[in-house]
């Protein structure tokens, strides 16, 4: 609506009547003459839709019009203020709606006017004015509420993607520590003499169990990338390192299945770029892994050259091509979804999680890029994907890095006497850092909780202290700042802290960091990487390596911790003789004799070593009669301690 | 007979309209025509054996580029200031304004109201948001225009409040 009509209606000279005849037209206006404050009289005849609304209710007082029209009390002090200045040729009201005794409504305005020493009211019917501007209005609204509903929405999704990756990152955790302490035993046994059955068990028990704990890392690093958690590192590396560190990973397997391994990197790429080489390393990893399971016969090859879609020197093109069984054509875009391999069936027969893939593809596109696949049903299949990395200027990094390698690698024995703090409340994980560190010079102590732990370490020096994040009364991060603060207190030498839990987020890792811990290891913790972590640390306090005898463990008490679950386990040993029995085979009855035997007493049950001997002397006699009895007294000592 | 001046004030598509329709005219529309200006509705009702007619100012609703007009607030006796359960920031928006209004037109009785209860299963206010209008000492009133709930006991109560506040000032 503008303010000031583009034709003058009210030219300065011109007769009242003119103006009136002018405003008048279409009888869209009812016009008044102010000739007094609040008082206004008709110029000429009303229209017909003012006399509907004027005859709604009678006025003790027309000529001030408000009684007919009470919105103008929201117009007529600005319109006096008008008509004494009138600094603009007119003044115009807001719309306001009036309706009529049978309630049809009209959209009204009011524009003040000056025409010379004269003022004027105009009242003008503005239905098609006002039915435009609601319209765009309402637009206007409509676009607002919408915006409103999709950050709502947006919120709610983060929120369930945030519970949702909570949820992982818990569960990640409760099947951590029990794997943890499975994978721990598999390694210990397999240390120890075994028979060849035996040593196979192992072996299928050591896979089962690292397959298992590869496919919760997966879906911690999908969690971890849907939910926004995952960074990428951006550190200088060397493209060429990266390649072959990759196919040193897969060669095994890649001679194992007889295929041949390659790669080839294009002429004009940087040396070193900036990135994050080890996601860059689990992409190919899984790609190459991916290619070996579907190819039975030929060749795996990595090459790697410039994007030729993207200028940018560091924009790459990475195929991993294979001579696999290849992929059908209405396959190839569902295969980097999540749990979606080409087909079900080919999970069942070559195994997987399904998760590689969508891993790969969520970093890629964190890379900047994109991934795809080509592919010839009975040809073989090529991955391609494209990355944007950073390039870098430095000369080469990699003596270095073969450095830090040939560090890494250490034996058991160099280590120092240490004394260490081991906090955790599970009993498994003290049993296997024990036993871990059973033939090594290290003193162990144990503390329940950060609480204990912190009362100990007041009392005694420690070179070391393992904190486990998760405990109850005080957890390790609490206990963590209450040590340091001591130390500050006391004037004491910072004790090396190392932070142990099953949680890989690396939210996890700052925090144990900022509680104040040297150093962060995640469980299921290797022996290897223990013993690394504890020379690392413990050189700190400057002992020479000494050779002592290796205390002696504590076997039975420390066995006899796990009792109740030997106990559990004699269940299901309980159904292997039962089995054994009806199959009359005295082998096994005798192997499990021998088991018994060799384990009841260690685990506070000599009771069960005596069936042991019984059955062992009984199934190298053949004598079943007497293994039936043995049998059934085991069974029922078993029942009989379970129950209690 | 008493005259009173009662302005509806609140964020666009909160129910002002609806709400006043429904009092006045005992109906409800599920089309949005959103209000240009004002529009005023008068209904009388009686407080406490006195007939006071009510005037009702629909006003406009606020929006990014909309507010409201001081010029049409005066002469107000009360108002009311109405948010839409489904929208949190509506609620916001009418704890805003109230501090704008009552710059302009001093401390007078209003009414805060959260509109559309029939749809309380999608709102967004949750029970922290009423809270806080308790801690701010406000009366409230959830209300529906659709169903008529509360709608009564609004204009009723408020009218009262007016009537009852003017006595005071009287004596
Ligand atoms: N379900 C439901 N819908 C309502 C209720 N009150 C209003 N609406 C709807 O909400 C929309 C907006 O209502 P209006 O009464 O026009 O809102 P307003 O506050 O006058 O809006 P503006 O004039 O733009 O400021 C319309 O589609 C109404 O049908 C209610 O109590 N329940
Ligand atoms: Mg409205």
């Amino acid at each position: 609506m503008p303010d000031s009509p583009s034709t003058d209606p009210l030219g300065q000279a011109s007769e009242a009547s003119h103006a009136a005849a002018l405003l008048l037209y279409g009888m869209q206006f009812a016009v008044f003459e102010r000739d007094g404050p609040r008082h206004f009289t008709a110029v000429s005849a009303a229209p017909i839709w003012f006399e509907r609304l004027t005859e709604r209710e009678p006025a003790t007082d027309p000529t001030a019009l408000t009684e007919y029209f009470p919105a103008l009390e929201g117009f007529l002090p600005m319109a006096e203020e008008f008509w004494q200045t009138a600094s603009t040729q007119s003044l115009q009201s807001d719309f306001w709606t009036e309706a009529d005794a049978e309630g049809i409504e009209y959209h009204l305005l009011a524009i003040a006017v000056t025409a010379g020493p004269r003022h004027f009211l105009a009242i003008e019917r503005a239905d098609a004015t006002y039915i435009n501007h609601q319209q765009l209005q309402l637009y206007a609204h409509e676009m607002v509420i919408q915006c409103e509903t999709i950050t709502r929405l947006n919120r709610e999704v983060k929120r369930a993607t945030q519970a949702k990756s909570e949820f992982l990152a818990t569960m990640s955790h409760e099947i951590r520590t029990p794997l943890n302490a499975i994978l721990g035993m598999a390694d210990l046994l397999a240390e120890s003499h075994l028979d060849a059955d035996q040593q196979k068990y192992v072996d299928v028990f050591q896979r089962a169990g690292a397959n298992l704990l590869g496919l919760i890392n997966d879906i911690l690093d999908l969690s971890k990338v849907e939910a926004g958690h995952l960074e990428l590192e951006s550190v200088n590396f060397e493209l060429a390192e990266v390649i072959a560190r990759v196919l040193e990973l897969t060669r095994v397997k890649a001679t194992a299945k007889a295929l041949a391994l390659g790669s080839s990197l294009a002429e004009d790429l940087p040396p070193m770029l900036i990135g994050d080489p080890p996601r860059l390393r689990q992409i190919l990893i899984n790609l190459l892994g991916n290619a070996m399971k579907f190819t039975d016969a030929g060749r795996l090859d990595v090459e790697v050259s410039r994007d030729p879609e993207d200028e940018h020197a560091g924009a790459l093109l990475f195929r991993v091509r294979d001579t696999g069984i290849g992929i059908a054509s209405d396959k190839l875009d569902v295969i980097f979804e999540n749990f979606s391999q080409a087909d079900s069936s080919t999970t069942r027969k070559y195994g997987g999680t399904g998760l590689g893939l969508a891993i790969s593809r969520r970093l890629v596109e964190l890379m900047g890029g994109r991934i795809w696949v080509e592919s010839t049903l009975g040809q073989g299949s090529t991955f391609l994907f494209t990355v944007k990395l950073g390039v870098c200027d430095l000369p080469s990094l990699v003596a270095a890095s073969h450095e830090a390698a040939a560090r890494a690698v250490t034996t058991p024995t160099d280590l120092p006497v240490v004394h260490i703090l081991l906090a955790d409340d599970s009993e498994d994980n003290r049993f296997l850092i024990r036993e871990y560190l059973k033939r090594t010079p290290c003193n162990l102590e144990f503390a329940e909780n950060g609480e204990t732990a912190l009362g100990m370490m007041k009392f005694r020096h420690y070179d070391l202290v393992l904190m486990d994040a998760h405990m109850p009364v005080m957890d390790g991060y609490a206990a963590t700042c209450a040590i340091r603060t001591w130390e500050q207190q006391h004037g004491g030498r910072p004790v090396p802290i190392i932070a142990l839990t099953a949680d890989a987020f690396k939210e996890a890792v700052d925090q144990s960091l900022s509680a104040g811990c040297d150093a962060h290891l995640t469980k299921p913790i290797a022996k290897a990487t223990l013993v690394e972590a504890i020379r690392l640390h413990a050189l700190a306090c400057d002992q020479p390596p000494q050779s002592v005898p290796a205390p002696i463990a504590e076997a039975e008490s420390s066995l006899s911790a796990l009792a109740p679950r030997y106990l559990e386990n004699m269940g299901k040993q309980l159904e292997v003789l039962r089995l054994a029995e009806s199959l009359e085979d005295y082998g096994t009855i005798q192997r499990v004799g021998h088991n018994l035997h060799g384990t009841g007493a260690s685990f506070g049950f000599p009771r069960i070593t005596e069936f042991g001997i019984a059955l062992e002397q009984a199934a190298k006699d053949r004598a079943m009669s007497k293994i039936r009895t043995a049998i059934t007294e085991f069974e029922w000592y078993v029942q009989h301690l379970l129950a209690v | 007979m008493i005259q009173k001046k009662i302005c509806m004030v609140g964020s666009f598509g909160v129910g002002k309209t609806s709400l006043v329709a429904r009092y006045v005219k005992s109906i409800f529309s599920d089309k949005y025509f959103t209000t240009l200006g004002v529009k005023i509705d008068k209904k009388s009702l009686s407080v406490e054996g006195e007939e006071v007619n009510l005037m009702l100012w629909d006003l406009a609703g606020e929006d990014a580029l909309t507010q409201i007009k001081p010029m049409q607030l005066r002469g107000a006796s009360g108002y009311i200031l109405v948010s839409d359960g489904c929208r949190v920031s509506t609620l916001d928006a009418a704890i805003d304004l109230q501090s704008r209004v009552e710059a302009e037109l001093g401390s007078l009785p209003f009414t805060c109201v959260v509109n559309k209860v029939d749809l309380r299963d999608n709102w967004e206010v949750d029970d922290a948001a009423l809270d806080r209008l308790r801690t701010l000492g406000w009366s409230f009133l959830l209300t529906s225009a659709k169903s008529g709930v509360g709608v009564e006991a609004l204009f009723q109560s408020l009218a009262e409040r007016m009537v009852r506040e003017k006595k005071i000032d009287a004596r």
